[in-house]
C-alpha cells in the first residue's frame, strides 16, 4: 500500500511537471504567434496626447482673431507641454522638454522636472480652461490666462507624504517658433481650493453579484454586449434575492475611438437595472496597469466620458474607482497608486458631486487606504475563512460612520484532484459561511454569477489550471444550471437583508 | 495617515514621517519641492504664488514678485506691411534678471522710425502698440525701452500695394515670326502711392488666339518693368494678350504671328514594288522658310490621279519631315499628278517615272 501511495504520488508529481512544462511552452508559443493585418498594427505607434484645454472667449478684444484653428493648435501645444512635463518628472529625461518649452520656461521646467524626479514629487494638470489674453498681430506671441485642476504630491517609501488638489490661476506666454508653439513663460497668479471632502452617505444594504455574462467576460463584455442576455441574467440575479450588481468599465474600451457606442450600451445596462430595482456599482479603469503621470491625462478624459452617464442613472449606488489597485503597490509604488486614486477621486467629485465614491481594495489590510477621500469603504475577502469577522470589525472601526461593504467574496467549484482546490459542495458551504461571517457589513457581493468557459488571460493569466479555477467561481455552471452555491448564497442574502431590516 | 482639513478648504495629507522630517514642502507653478531644497535657491525667486506647507501649520500663501526690468524683448510684425493697408504691431516683453515677466503698469516707450514716440503700459509683462506705418516703401526700425533698459532693434518693411498697380503692356505692332522668341514688356509699374514695384514681382501674360488656343507665360519685374518671353511655336496667327497681377488685369494688346511658309515645294519620289503591285510614295522634306523641318505629326493631305485614271486620297502625317504611303499601282500607273496640302502650303506635283530604288540606308517603309 505504501509503495502504491508513493508511486501514485510520484506519478502525480510527474504529471504536474509535464503540465508545467507544457504550459510554459504553450505560453511561449502564444507570445510568438501573433498575426497582424497591417504593418502599423505591429509597430508601436506613439500615442497622440489628448487635448485637455477648453477655451473661453478672450478677456478683451484681441488685435489678431483667435480662431478655432488657433484653439486646436495652441491647445495641443499646451496639452503636449504638460504631458511632456509629466513624462520628464517620471523618467528624469528633461531633454524632451525642449520640444515644448522655450526660453525661461524651458530652464524652469527642466529644473523642476529634475527635482521632482529626484525627490519623488509630482505635478499633474488635469483640466485647463483657457482664456486668450494677448495675441500678436503676426501670430508670433500668444498669452493666455488659465484655470486648471492641479494635483501635487510627494511620495515616500511608506506611502504619500503630501497630496494637494487646487484650482490654479496661471498666465502662460507662448512663442510661435519654427516648429510650432512653445511655452515661453508660465506663472501662477492665484489658487482656489478644491473640495475633496467626502460626503456622509446613506446607502441601503446591498447584496449582489459581480457580473459578466457567461460567454463574454472581461474584455469581451462590451464588445459582445447583448442586452437580451444581460436582461436574463439580471432576472436571475433578482431571483437569487440580490438587489445589486457590480460591473466593470475597462479603461481602454471607454477611451477608444468608438467609445460612444459603448457609452450607449452603458446607458442601456443602467436602464435595465433600474427597471428591475437593481443597484449598480460600476467599477472604473478596469484592466488599467500603468500609473505613469503622462497617462493621468487620458484617465481624466475617461472620467469626463463616463461620469456624466453614471450621474444620469438612479441605479448607481456608488462608483468604485478602481478594482484592487493595491495589487499594483509592488510594481508601481504604493505612494504613486494612492496619489492616482486621490487624484481620480478629486476629478470624479468635480464631475459628479452627487455620486459616492469608493475603491475596491483586494484585502482588508488595505481597506482604509485613502479612506478619508472616499465616501464608502470597500474591500475583497478571499483570505481564509477564520478571521473574516475580525477583519471586518477592524475595518469598520477605522471607517467610522462610513458604510463598509465587501464587494468580492468567492470560492471556486473546480476540482483538480479529489476536491482540491474546490468542489461544488465546498463552494456552497464556504460562501454560506462567509456571508454569515460578514453579517455586520453593509453589503456583500459574490464573485461571480456564471462560470466562464474562456476566462480572459489578460485578467487571470494563461496557466491552464488558473484558467480552470478562475472559470469555476460562478453560481451557475457553463450550461446555465444552478450549482448548490446558488441556493446557499440566495439563503444567505435573504437572511442578511432580513437582519438589516430588523436592525433598522 | 493624518488628514488635516485646512482653513482654506484644501485637503493636504501628510504622513507621520513628515512630522519628524524637514520643514514640509513648497508648491509653485512648476510643482512641489521639499522645503529644504527650495529655500535660498533661485526657484524661490520664480515669480508667482507659492504655498508653503509645513506640518501642523496651515499652508501659507506667499507671492514672489518680479524685480526691476533687466531685459526687453521686442517683436515687430508683420515683417512686410503693405503700404496704406497693413498695420504693424510692436510688442515689448519685459523680463527681470531671472526671466520673470515684469508686473503690470510698467511704462514702455516704443520708438518707430518716422513716427512720434509711443508709450504703452505692461500687462502681464507685455506692452504693445498697433500703428499704421508710412505709405512710402522702405525698411523701418523700431526700438523699445523702459527704465534703464532698451531692446535690440526691430525692423519691418513697407512694401508696395500691388493690388493698386496700374498694369499696361507695351504694345507690339510688328508681325511676329514663327519659331521665334519674342519679348513683351510692361510700362514701369507703381502703386497708388507712387511706390515703384522694384524687382521680383511676378506677373502672368495670358494670350488667347483666334483658333481657340491659349498661351501663358510669367514675367518678373526688374527695375519696375516686367518682361515676358514668348516662343511663337504651335500658336494661332492672331491673338489678344493681357497681363495680370493678382486680381488686376491690364488692357488688351493685339499680336499677329506670321504663318509658316515653305521655301519651295517638297520633292516627291515614287518607288515601284512589282511583287505586290504597289507604289511607295515618299514626299519631303517639308521645311519652313527658316530652314526647320516640320515636326512629327503635322497632318498632310495627299490626293492623286494615276495615268490609268485611278484616283486616291491619303490622310497622314509627317515623320522625320517626310510623308510616306503605299498605294496600289505599277510603272504603268505613271505619270501621276499629286496634290499635297499641309501647314506650310498647298502644292501640285507631277511624277513622270518611277524613282530608282534607294540604297538600303535610305529605305523608309521597307
Amino acid at each position: 500500500m505504501r509503495r502504491k501511495i508513493i508511486n501514485i504520488g510520484l506519478a502525480g508529481l510527474g504529471l504536474v511537471s509535464v503540465l508545467a512544462t507544457a504550459s510554459i511552452g504553450y505560453e511561449q508559443a502564444l507570445e510568438r504567434d501573433k498575426v497582424y493585418d497591417y504593418l502599423d498594427q505591429a509597430l508601436l505607434a506613439p500615442d497622440e496626447v489628448r487635448q485637455i484645454v477648453d477655451w473661453g472667449p478672450p478677456s478683451s478684444e484681441l488685435v489678431r482673431p483667435f480662431t478655432p484653428v488657433d484653439e486646436r493648435k495652441i491647445g495641443k501645444a499646451m496639452s503636449e507641454a504638460w504631458s511632456a512635463f509629466a513624462v520628464a518628472q517620471d523618467t528624469g529625461e528633461t531633454g524632451i522638454l525642449a520640444d515644448y518649452f522655450t526660453g525661461v520656461a524651458l530652464d524652469r521646467a527642466q529644473s523642476a522636472a529634475s527635482v521632482a524626479h529626484d525627490t519623488g514629487t509630482g505635478l499633474v494638470t488635469l483640466e485647463i480652461t483657457g482664456q486668450p489674453e494677448f495675441y500678436h498681430l503676426d501670430g508670433s506671441v500668444f498669452q493666455a490666462r488659465a484655470r486648471s485642476l492641479a494635483i501635487r504630491f510627494a511620495e515616500a517609501t511608506d506611502g504619500l507624504n503630501l497630496f494637494q488638489a487646487t484650482r490654479d490661476e496661471t498666465i502662460t506666454t507662448f512663442m510661435n517658433e519654427s516648429s510650432g508653439w512653445r511655452v515661453f513663460s508660465h506663472e501662477r497668479t492665484g489658487i482656489d481650493p478644491v473640495n475633496t471632502s467626502p460626503r456622509k452617505v446613506t446607502i441601503k444594504p446591498l447584496v449582489g453579484m459581480n457580473y459578466y455574462p457567461a460567454k463574454t467576460p472581461w474584455r469581451a463584455f462590451w464588445s459582445g454586449f447583448d442586452p437580451d442576455i444581460i436582461a436574463k441574467d439580471f432576472d436571475a440575479i433578482r431571483a437569487l434575492g440580490a438587489n445589486a450588481v457590480r460591473v466593470f468599465l475597462p479603461r481602454e474600451t471607454f477611451l477608444a475611438a468608438n467609445a460612444q457606442a459603448d457609452l450607449g450600451n452603458l446607458v442601456r445596462l443602467l436602464r435595465m437595472a433600474e427597471e428591475r430595482n437593481i443597484y449598480v456599482v460600476p467599477t472604473l479603469f478596469d484592466l488599467k496597469s500603468d500609473y505613469a503621470l503622462a497617462g493621468w491625462y487620458e484617465d481624466a478624459v475617461y472620467l469626463t466620458q463616463v461620469m456624466p452617464v453614471l450621474s444620469q442613472s438612479d441605479a448607481v449606488a456608488y462608483v468604485d474607482l478602481k478594482n484592487e489597485p493595491d495589487l499594483d503597490f509592488e510594481g508601481h509604488g504604493r505612494a504613486r497608486v494612492e496619489a492616482w486614486v486621490r487624484a481620480m477621486a478629486v476629478l470624479a467629485r468635480e464631475l459628479s458631486p452627487e455620486l459616492a465614491l469608493t475603491v475596491g481594495w483586494s484585502t482588508a489590510d488595505h481597506a482604509l487606504v485613502a479612506a478619508d477621500a472616499l465616501d464608502v469603504v470597500t474591500y475583497h475577502e478571499y483570505q481564509p475563512l477564520p478571521g473574516t469577522t475580525e477583519r471586518l470589525e477592524q475595518v469598520r472601526t477605522g471607517a467610522g460612520t462610513k458604510p463598509v461593504m465587501v464587494t468580492e467574496i468567492g470560492q471556486t467549484a473546480w476540482s483538480a484532484l479529489a476536491g482540491w482546490p474546490g468542489s461544488p459542495a465546498r463552494q456552497a458551504k464556504e460562501l454560506a459561511a462567509r456571508i454569515t461571517a460578514l453579517n455586520a457589513s453593509d453589503g456583500i457581493f459574490v464573485w461571480t454569477l456564471h462560470d466562464f468557459p474562456n476566462p480572459d488571460p489578460l485578467a487571470v493569466g494563461r496557466k491552464p489550471w488558473v484558467q480552470k479555477s478562475q472559470g469555476a467561481f460562478g453560481l451557475f455552471d457553463a450550461n446555465g444550471n444552478a450549482k448548490p452555491a446558488a441556493k446557499s448564497v440566495s439563503d444567505g442574502f435573504t437572511n442578511f437583508l432580513k437582519g438589516k431590516a430588523h436592525d433598522q | 495617515m493624518i488628514a488635516k482639513p485646512l482653513i482654506s478648504g484644501l485637503i493636504v495629507l501628510l504622513t507621520t514621517s513628515a512630522l519628524a522630517q524637514d520643514r514640509g514642502y513648497v508648491a509653485d507653478a512648476f510643482g512641489v519641492v521639499p522645503a529644504a531644497q527650495f529655500s535660498e535657491t533661485e526657484r524661490e525667486k520664480w515669480a508667482g504664488v507659492q504655498q508653503v506647507i509645513i506640518p501642523d501649520h496651515s499652508p501659507r500663501m506667499s507671492q514672489s514678485h518680479p524685480k526691476q526690468v533687466d531685459n526687453v524683448l521686442l517683436f515687430v510684425g508683420p515683417k512686410s506691411a503693405v503700404a496704406g493697408t497693413d498695420q504693424v504691431h510692436a510688442v515689448a516683453i519685459g523680463l527681470d534678471r531671472l526671466g520673470n515677466l515684469v508686473g503690470g503698469g510698467e511704462a514702455v516707450s516704443l520708438v518707430v522710425q518716422g513716427h512720434d514716440t509711443m508709450t504703452a503700459q505692461t500687462n502681464f509683462g507685455i506692452a504693445d502698440q498697433l500703428f499704421m506705418p508710412e505709405t512710402a516703401v522702405g525698411m523701418f526700425h523700431v526700438g523699445a525701452s523702459t527704465g534703464q533698459r532698451q531692446s535690440a532693434r526691430g525692423e519691418f518693411r513697407v512694401v508696395p500695394d500691388l493690388a493698386s498697380v496700374d498694369l499696361q503692356i507695351n504694345p507690339r505692332t510688328d508681325v511676329l515670326s514663327q519659331e521665334a522668341f519674342v519679348e513683351f514688356s510692361t510700362y514701369a509699374l507703381s502703386d497708388q502711392y507712387d511706390n515703384p514695384v522694384g524687382h521680383g514681382v511676378a506677373l502672368a501674360l495670358l494670350t488667347a488666339f483666334e483658333d481657340g488656343g491659349y498661351a501663358q507665360t510669367t514675367g518678373i519685374t526688374v527695375d519696375d518693368v516686367a518682361r515676358f518671353h514668348l516662343l511663337t511655336r504651335a500658336m494661332g496667327l492672331n491673338g489678344v494678350t493681357h497681363t495680370t497681377l493678382g486680381a488686376r488685369q491690364s488692357g488688351p494688346a493685339t499680336l499677329a504671328i506670321q504663318s509658316f511658309q515653305a521655301p519651295h515645294p517638297p520633292e516627291i519620289q515614287v518607288f515601284g514594288r512589282p511583287s505586290i503591285e504597289t507604289l511607295h510614295i515618299r514626299i519631303g522634306p517639308f521645311l519652313t522658310d527658316r530652314g526647320y523641318v516640320l515636326n512629327d505629326g503635322v497632318p498632310v493631305y495627299v490626293a492623286g490621279a494615276q495615268h490609268s485614271g485611278a484616283q486616291f486620297e491619303l490622310n497622314g502625317w509627317l515623320r522625320d519631315g517626310y510623308f510616306e504611303a503605299l498605294v496600289p499601282g505599277n510603272a504603268q500607273s505613271l505619270p501621276m499628278d499629286i496634290s499635297v496640302a499641309t501647314q506650310t502650303g498647298d502644292f501640285m506635283l507631277r511624277v513622270e517615272a518611277l524613282t530608282p530604288p534607294l540604297a538600303s540606308s535610305q529605305r523608309g517603309l521597307e
